[in-house]
Formats: C-alpha cells, structure tokens, sequence
C-alpha cells in the first residue's frame, strides 16, 4: 500500500526509453518502452520529473516521454483498470501489468504474457508521447 | 562469447539459393524480397555481437533460437515481408510483423527457463500461444 494520496488524472509523468529499436521511424513508441522486466517487483516505474526518469541509468538512453496518469486509468484489460500509484516522493509505477517471468506455470506465463502485451501496446499507443528534443 | 558468424554463413547461401530457384517465388520480386530478409538477419546479428548499448545485447541462446525461426519464417511462411528484430531489453528478442489492423509477434526468450511466445491481436481478439510451428503458421495464417 501506497502512503502517498492517490494521484491526479492530469499528473503528468516521465520515463526513458532505454533501446533505440523501441521508437519508430515515425516517433511513435514500440510497447516493449512500457515492458514491465523482471526486476520491476512492483510495476512499471514513472518518474516526476526528466532527471529522475534518467539519473540512476546504467547507459546511455534514446528518448523521453511522458506519460499521462489519467489515459493509463482508461485503459483496462477484462474489466480491471491500470493505475498509477505513487510508492516514492519521486516515484511511481503502473499497477497491474502482469510480469510473465515472476511465475513457472506455463499456462499463467502464457496469460500473463498475453495481458502484458496488450496493456504495453495500448499504453505505448494511447498514454504515452515521446517529448522531442529542445521541448 | 559464442559468434554466429558460419550458422549466419550457411543461412546467406540458403537465401541466394532461394533467391535462384524460379520456382519459389516470383522472380522480379525476388531480389528486394531476399535483401529485406538479409536486412532481419544482419540486425539480428548485431544485436548478439555488436548491439548499440549493453542492454540490447541478445543471449547466445535467445540468438541460435530466434536464427532458427527466422530461418523457419522465411522457409515455410511463403511472401511473407521480414519481421521487425526487436531487442526486449532482458537478452531476448521479439519479431514484429505490424499493420494498421493486427499485431503478429514472435517472442524468443533469452534463458532457457523463459518461455518463447507467439502474439496475434487484430480489433477482436488478442492472444499469446507458446511458440511452435503449427501456432506460428496458425497466426501468420490469421493475419493474411
């Protein structure tokens, strides 16, 4: 549980996109930018602000974006809603993108997988933009 | 580090012969066809031996496994245009085949406890299968 109160619908967050191969030749953004990776134990993490979203980074990076919190919780999936939560003064992360390698059954691995691409798709699509440079 | 390089040799010369043979596909198409094809293959081969940062970098497992389908794709997958090699980020890789109506995904994991997929989604369905021959055709099948 989060200490922080619930965020509002226009908060704006930000995250990098870490793969050059993850941005089309048109900008627009591939779902693999929003993959929840094995280490992300709690979810998708979102930034405050563009120097969060890129000061911990191991390598160089390709991109910003930012993400609208309102347009993530327009997105659901058989009825449960994506979320943005707050768990850090200066960080949050996407709740209830399933991560296919925190479990062994095959068959959840193959449901997880399927939902994790079609959220990853549909955020990358409708709640995200990549911020041009210089903006 | 494992390299390729005659595996990717041996599939070169599998393409031009392709390539020659009159009867597999429509020769005025053929040359751009198979240089689409080279352009999969040589991206794939990057991402294992040269990739632009670290965290592209494929496993040599996930690079043998996606070479092999990729071979298989172009095989037995007839006209169908070369994938987008995607790295995932995590040593895997994924090919892409996208239009404006539907979603068509190859998975390869990059250990061998991960778990290779096949991703279709069109407006009225979406869904992940474990990746094997007969769902790879049954996919590819949906989105012609």
């Amino acid at each position: 549980m989060s200490n922080f109160p619930a965020l509002d619908c226009q908060q704006i967050l930000f995250r990098a996109v870490l793969l050059k191969d993850w941005i089309r030749p048109d900008r627009s953004i591939k779902w693999q930018a929003f993959k929840r990776f094995r280490k992300d134990y709690d979810g998708v993490s979102l930034f405050f602000s563009r120097q969060g979203a890129v000061e911990n980074l191991r390598e160089p990076y390709f991109g910003l974006m930012s993400v609208h919190v309102g347009r993530i919780r327009e997105i659901n999936l058989q009825g449960i809603p994506l979320d943005v939560i707050r768990n850090e003064p200066e960080h949050a992360y996407i709740h209830e993108v399933p991560c296919p390698d925190h479990i062994d059954d095959e068959d959840e691995k193959l449901r997880r997988t399927e939902a994790m691409r079609y959220l990853c798709d549909r955020i990358a699509k409708e709640a995200a933009r990549l911020i041009p440079e210089g903006e | 580090m494992f390299h390729g390089g005659s595996i990717v040799a041996d599939f070169g010369l599998q393409m031009a012969q392709y390539s020659s043979s009159p009867t597999s596909f429509d020769t005025a198409l053929n040359a751009s066809f198979v240089a689409d094809w080279h352009l999969a293959l040589d991206k794939l081969v990057a991402l294992q031996s040269n990739p632009d940062v670290e965290d592209a970098r494929v496993t040599d497992l996930a690079f043998l496994r996606a070479l092999w389908w990729l071979i298989f794709t172009y095989r037995n997958v007839e006209k169908t245009d070369p994938p987008d090699v995607v790295p995932d980020g995590e040593g895997g890789v994924d090919f892409e085949w996208e239009s404006e109506q539907e979603i068509v995904s190859i998975h390869i994991a990059s250990t061998s406890e991960g778990l290779s997929t096949i991703y279709y989604q069109n407006a009225n369905e979406h869904k992940a299968m474990k990746l094997t021959k007969a769902n790879l055709r049954e996919a590819v099948s949906k989105a012609m």
